[in-house]
């Protein structure tokens, strides 16, 4: 079995891009949002977290999103002590969930910062995932009540595109003009092939 | 300015001179008798004979009974006469001219088509040249006159409202909320056949508003048409006017008219539907979301890898719809 993964800055579309390979009957791996499930079900993670960032960060049983966000946003020393939490037991996670997908060709794994947590290195091939900043902007304001400074300071503090484009093996332009399923249909093909050799 | 100093006194010189002329009493007396000279010249001139073009007015009388001339009839003959020069003044000054009488029953004996009838004008230069007793008729132009007749029908047909639409018809935050009403909505038309017939609609004068911000009601002129005459001249409109939202959500996209053997997946499975509404509709369209459609029938007509985003019906109370994106991407497996 082949590990690919895919990355891309927020709003550029990975989740869709996962969509088609979900549809395709790849495994798709979404890193984020295990990583959320597992910090809001796993005890372990939850008394670390409370140790490392105080009881509100829970409320009500639940994750305060919003404080974790401010308390980790521009303070370094506290994102790589919540990373250091949380990424070891989704590795973990995802070494089992890998476990039982083994008969599958390929399986997908989608992370929004394979490369700044070093994840990168676990995987066969990387696919970026790109859009021009205006249509990343434009998506996220569809879905989420953010506002755009607070979306292009979330963008400041992920690797830049070129970057990510740089250290990959494919890209996807997801960018409304050229169509996404054939490049999807492409790789598709291509790490089909990779699992035959 | 040397220059300027020296023509000035030759100038002078000369105006004195010409006014000491005019003072003459030889010069009036020489002014009177080129006056008489020209005169006898132009009477004499105008006794003589001479080829010219006339207009000559036509009218058209005796119409069968429930028929109308349609399309451009012509309501002056041109007339090449020979004849003196005063009866040529007086002919163009359109003096003592009576208009020529066609006799419109009489014009079945020339029929052309079912409707469609002509007259050879050469069959009047007789009855011209007598009506012109001075004059002879030399040519008439145009040689043939066509008319079409028509019978005359009566419809009923629909008013449309037409609205002056420009960037402050409404104040700010204000809307048309829903359509417009009219009474009557229709009125009875009657005219020529061919044209009721290719009738379907008439439409209000422009409505023009500026700054609306509340409900009006107000009389307005229907557009007339040439030949066609209206059961009345106005009507009554309601301009329903409402202050509105603006709503914009994520909705699921439908897939219709997909064969049972097939699935159709739309990429993305969500889009974003903005549209304005009124706030006395806001609760009637949460209670119903407006639904994101896309048709398979599409791929097999537009043969395109995009399939455009729909709504099967919009409530007419919606205004400035608009989907994000407005198409999608589709894959289409087997169940």
């Amino acid at each position: 079995m082949i590990k690919i993964g895919i990355t891309g800055g927020i709003g550029s579309g990975k989740s869709i891009i996962c969509q088609v390979f979900s549809i395709l009957k790849v495994p798709v791996y979404h890193a984020d949002a295990e990583a959320k499930m597992l910090t809001e079900s796993d005890p372990t993670i939850r008394k670390q977290l409370e140790a490392v960032a105080g009881v509100n960060v829970f409320n009500n049983g639940g994750l305060n999103r919003l404080l974790l966000a401010d308390l980790i946003f521009n303070n370094s020393d506290m994102l790589e002590k919540i990373n250091g939490i949380i990424h070891p037991k989704v590795a973990v996670h995802f070494k089992e969930w890998c476990t039982r997908h083994s008969q599958d060709p390929y399986i997908i794994h989608e992370s929004a910062i394979l490369f700044e947590s070093n994840t990168y290195k676990d995987f066969q091939k990387i696919v970026a995932v790109t859009s021009p900043e205006d249509k990343r902007i434009s998506r996220i304001l569809n879905r989420n009540n953010m506002t755009i400074d607070r979306i292009r300071s979330i963008m400041m503090n992920q690797l830049p595109e070129s970057e990510i484009v740089q250290r990959s093996d494919f890209v996807i332009i997801n960018d409304d003009s050229q169509l996404i399923i054939p490049q999807v249909l492409e790789l598709h093909h291509i790490f089909l092939h990779l699992n035959e050799h | 300015m040397d220059n300027g100093q020296n023509i000035s006194p030759v100038l002078k010189k000369y105006l004195q001179w010409l006014s000491a002329f005019l003072q003459q009493r030889k010069f009036i007396t020489f002014l009177i008798f080129l006056f008489l000279a020209a005169a006898f010249w132009f009477i004499r001139a105008l006794g003589e004979p001479y080829e010219s073009n006339i207009e000559y007015p036509v009218r058209y009388i005796n119409f069968p009974e429930n028929k109308v001339l349609v399309g451009e009839v012509p309501y002056k003959l041109i007339l090449t006469v020979r004849a003196k020069g005063f009866s040529i003044l007086r002919s163009k000054l359109n003096l003592d001219l009576i208009p020529l009488r066609f006799n419109v029953n009489s014009f079945s004996l020339n029929s052309k088509g079912v409707d469609t009838f002509f007259v050879v004008t050469e069959t009047v230069k007789d009855v011209l040249s007598a009506e012109l007793n001075d004059m002879t008729v030399l040519h008439i132009s145009p040689d043939t006159l066509f008319f079409k007749l028509s019978g005359i029908s009566v419809k009923k047909v629909a008013i449309m409202p037409v609205l002056s639409m420009h960037n402050k018809f409404f104040q700010q935050q204000f809307m048309l909320n829903g359509n417009i009403e009219l009474f009557p909505d229709s009125i009875i038309i009657s005219g020529p056949g061919t044209i009721v017939d290719s009738i379907n609609h008439v439409y209000t004068e422009a409505i023009r508003y500026t700054n609306l911000s509340d409900t009006v009601r107000d009389e307005f002129i229907i557009q007339p048409i040439d030949m066609i005459t209206y059961s009345q001249q106005q009507v009554t409109a309601t301009i329903p006017v409402d202050r509105f939202t603006e709503v914009e959500n994520r909705q699921a996209v439908i897939p219709v008219n997909v064969p049972d053997s097939l699935n159709l997946i739309p990429i993305p499975g969500q889009v974003s539907i903005t549209y304005r509404v009124c706030i006395t509709n806001y609760d009637r369209i949460r209670n119903n979301p407006l639904t994101p459609r896309v048709d398979y029938n599409n791929i097999k007509e537009s043969n395109m890898p995009r399939l455009n985003i729909f709504l099967a019906d919009t409530p007419g109370f919606v205004s400035n719809l608009q989907f994000n994106p407005k198409a999608i991407e589709f894959l289409i497996t087997r169940k």
